[in-house]
């Protein structure tokens, strides 16, 4: 099993985090939904929480929204434990869960109005916090709409709305973008990112499509299987995986750019050429003005090689270790074992 | 400011003030189709009955008591209504929350769950006042007819809209129960079938008193009437709380207000019995009213007592943080703290209550005896389920307190056609002899001990020493079984120190082991 990343969000002196899971075991039976997990979140972060299907993400996020309980073990939010304190818990907490529940003959501000009332908000503050939302989520021309007659996206948007209504500090959304198409997956994304740079919420958010994750999240948690198998920023997993990748093949996988000149073809082909015939490069893909190959040598012979290419003459402009995507770490930590 | 505005600004303060649940139900039944269709078919039916029913009468309607009879119509039209359609719609409003994924939202809300079961009743009584007052018309037409009884009217109006809240409330409270979507089907329909049912029976009982004057000026009358409200409302309490903890996070309280309104009804009972007898005389309570409500009691603490006993011992620290602190208090309300030990110690309490107030001097020996067999029944068989239930926590955690109420269940149908199955297969003849090898079947015990009473035999007396003999061995062994549980159960809470008081916030915690899982 691959160790979880010491985080370096844990080395630095963030305060309290807004979000803790401390050993928390979730079990149906002889099923290990949720096999020691722990992790830690902060205010104005939003973590990526990700995992193939029965992974235990779900059973995480509905312990933490305390809709269930832990079989050992524990979950804070602002300092509260969810097995102790769940009235407390849900002050502070929004859950939006992977469906969207809707109730029949009611519109978009009655909606609201009702979570609103049901969070404890009266008068202008119920007034102000629903027309926030609506102005928040842009559904202010929908206001008198039905919501049966929603589309997933505005659907969606309403969710958010609901999860905001009573302004909590920790949002955790479960597959808020399943279902979406690109432009409200887009809109979605920016909404969740306003939550944490203007707002400075915690957001714990659960998703399949990895790309997106990792243009919103600072940090991340890989789980399989019930168990947390990388945890820490998104840079420090990806990096993390690169460096096992080189310890484990033996090789680096590098990129190369070049400077776009009037023969660029030519330059190209004239670089795939020298990269050949070098003796530790491997692997050689150009397309015009990028190369990009395996090396099998350590530090200073990379060192040598790119002195090498300068010194044959080749128009360099980037030289550097090809970074992996959070969906190839993804698949490199993952098994894809099932449950 | 106008007037439009300062009606919304009035409405928004007082709905303000009122249950979140209450204010949404109300919004989405009177936009809702059943809603309005009952409505129409309610002023359409009564409109009918008005225009049919006079034109029937013809120049007769000044005279006899048509009045009375163009109540009674009115009354099935908006008992359909009552008693039907609102209980239903209570069913299904839990159930529906739950098919359309809104109960887990509003499950994380601020909103207590006593809250929630409040506002779902309370939106019930807002449709069947909506209902009466749309019916208000047509009595208000039978008023100016000859037979109109004021009292009667009244009498009957409450007594429906206690019924219809109080069905409303069964409904609700069964509507917590079911949890599984895969059975929805089959409990709706069952629903629906217990609902008629109870609608024809009061429809049956108010056809039968409509026929007979109210005797409003005896006492008697006021007796049934107190009782029956009594028994009503403790019922609803008792349903109420079912919801209620059935909505209750698992980590809280669950139980103690089951077992406090358990404690109550039972108490009422007896006090209630008492106070007749006092008013009255012990002439008016015979033998079989004693015998009656020994049967009350002992069906009572055998259902309250197999869920109590056979529940998870296991405190949670939110519980144990809200318990009092003194010592000696939680060691004096321990039977009604969470846990199978403590639940089997309410039982046995109150089982001696029992025996205690059967066995007094002023009944005869064969109620003694029926009340001391009846209680070591409910021990034993429940005694053995809370054992049954520990041991099988122990070998698994699997094992849940459905399972042992389950086994229990049939243990004591085993117990009970055990004796006869040698019989049924041919290998004895049967010969209606009731022997000791019976002694595990209570029906046929207890009316082997009452016919010994009445026909006073010397045989069967001794045959009545030698069943309490046997039974009260049985219930010793169980009573040693579970002895030292139930020690455990109260020394445990009784020993307890409280610390965290504020909520249990990661500093508090900080270092609390994680229970091996």
């Amino acid at each position: 099993m691959i160790e979880p990343i010491p985080s370096d969000a844990e080395a630095v002196d963030r305060g309290e985090p807004s979000l803790e899971l401390r050993h928390l075991h979730r079990f149906f039976g002889r099923l290990k939904a949720v096999d020691d997990v722990s992790f830690k979140a902060w205010p104005g972060q939003v973590m990526g929480f990700i995992g193939p299907n029965g992974a235990g993400k779900t059973t995480s996020m509905r312990i933490l929204a305390t809709l269930d309980t832990p079989t050992a073990g524990d979950a804070f939010v602002c300092g509260y434990s969810v097995v102790d304190d769940p009235d407390k818990v849900r002050r502070y907490l929004g859950f939006m869960p992977d469906s969207f529940g809707k109730y029949a003959n009611m519109n978009v501000v009655e909606y609201l109005d009702f979570y609103a009332r049901a969070y404890g908000l009266k008068d202008a503050e119920r007034r102000d916090a629903i027309e926030h939302v609506l102005v928040f989520t842009e559904l202010r021309k929908l206001a008198d709409k039905s919501i049966d007659t929603l589309s997933k996206g505005m659907s969606q948007r309403l969710g958010l709305g609901r999860c905001l209504i009573h302004d909590p500090q920790v949002m955790i959304l479960d597959e808020p973008a399943a279902g979406l198409d690109p432009r409200a997956r887009v809109e979605l994304r920016e909404l969740i990112r306003l939550l944490a740079t203007e707002m400075d919420k915690t957001v714990l958010i659960s998703s399949h499509i990895l790309t997106e994750l990792g243009e919103i999240c600072d940090s991340a948690a890989i789980i399989e299987a019930g168990q947390i198998l990388a945890y820490g920023t998104v840079d420090e997993i990806q990096r993390q995986q690169a460096s096992i990748d080189t310890e484990s093949t033996g090789r680096r996988s590098l990129h190369v750019r070049i400077a776009s000149a009037d023969n660029l073809e030519g330059s190209t082909s004239s670089l795939e050429k020298w990269l050949l015939e070098q003796p530790m490069v491997k692997d050689v893909q150009c397309s015009t003005g990028h190369a990009t190959f395996d090396f099998e040598g350590d530090d200073n012979e990379q060192h040598q090689l790119l002195q090498n290419l300068m010194t044959a003459g080749h128009p360099i402009i980037e030289f550097h270790g090809k970074t992996q995507s959070l969906e190839d770490a993804f698949m490199n930590i993952t098994k894809g074992i099932t449950q | 400011m106008s007037s439009g505005e300062k009606f919304f600004h009035l409405t928004d303060y007082v709905t303000d003030r009122l249950n979140p649940i209450l204010v949404k139900e109300t919004r989405q039944a009177l936009k809702s189709r059943q809603f309005i269709i009952t409505f129409m078919l309610l002023l359409t039916v009564a409109w009918l009955i008005s225009v049919f029913g006079t034109i029937w009468y013809g120049p007769a309607i000044e005279y006899g008591s048509a009045g009375r009879a163009f109540f009674v119509a009115y009354y099935y039209v908006i008992g359909f209504a009552t008693l039907f359609v609102v209980p239903f719609g209570s069913f299904r409003s839990m159930l529906n929350e739950r098919d359309h994924n809104t109960y887990e939202l509003l499950s994380i809300s601020t909103l207590s769950p006593r809250q929630i079961v409040t506002g779902k009743l309370l939106s019930s009584l807002v449709q069947v006042f909506i209902y009466y007052s749309a019916i208000a018309p047509f009595i208000a037409f039978t008023s100016l007819l000859q037979g109109f009884d004021l009292a009667m009217v009244t009498l009957f109006l409450v007594a429906g809209l206690v019924w219809s809240s109080f069905v409303s409330m069964i409904a609700l409270m069964l509507s917590t129960l079911s949890s599984n979507r895969q059975w929805q089907a089959i409990n709706t329909i069952g629903m629906i079938g217990l609902l008629l049912w109870q609608m024809s029976g009061a429809f049956a009982i108010s056809a039968a008193a409509f026929s007979e004057s109210i005797p409003f000026d005896q006492n008697e009358f006021w007796w049934v009437i107190g009782t029956m409200l009594v028994t009503i409302g403790t019922y609803f309490l008792l349903a109420q709380q079912i919801a209620v903890s059935r909505l209750t996070f698992e980590s809280d309280n669950r139980s103690s207000g089951v077992r406090i309104i358990c404690t109550l009804q039972f108490w009422l009972l007896w006090g209630g019995v008492w106070a007749f007898s006092h008013q009255y005389g012990t002439a008016l309570v015979d033998e079989d009213t004693i015998v009656g409500c020994t049967m009350v009691s002992a069906i009572h603490w055998f259902i309250t007592g197999l869920f109590v006993s056979t529940e998870p011992d296991h405190i949670s620290r939110r519980v144990r943080r809200n318990m009092a602190k003194l010592g000696a208090f939680r060691f004096l309300v321990a039977p009604w703290l969470p846990g199978g030990r403590r639940g089997l110690l309410l039982l046995t309490m109150h089982l001696v209550a029992l025996t205690a107030i059967g066995r007094m001097d002023v009944w005869p020996d064969w109620v003694h005896n029926i009340v001391t067999v009846t209680a070591l029944y409910v021990f034993i068989y429940v005694a053995i389920g809370a054992a049954v239930g520990r041991l099988g926590q122990a070998i698994s955690p699997e094992f849940r307190p459905a399972h042992a109420r389950v086994l229990t269940i049939l243990i004591g149908a085993l117990a009970m056609i055990a004796p006869y199955l040698p019989a049924a297969f041919g290998f004895t003849r049967w010969d209606n002899k009731y022997t000791l090898g019976e002694v595990a079947n209570p029906g046929r015990t207890l009316m082997i001990i009452e016919d010994t009473a009445r026909t006073i035999s010397p045989p069967g007396l001794a045959m009545v020493d030698d069943i309490l003999t046997t039974l009260g061995w049985i219930a010793a062994v169980a009573f040693l079984i579970n002895l030292r549980a139930m020690i455990t159960g109260v020394t445990e809470v009784r020993d307890w120190k409280p610390t965290a008081t504020q909520g249990s916030s990661v500093s508090e915690l900080e270092g609390t082991e994680v229970a091996a899982p």
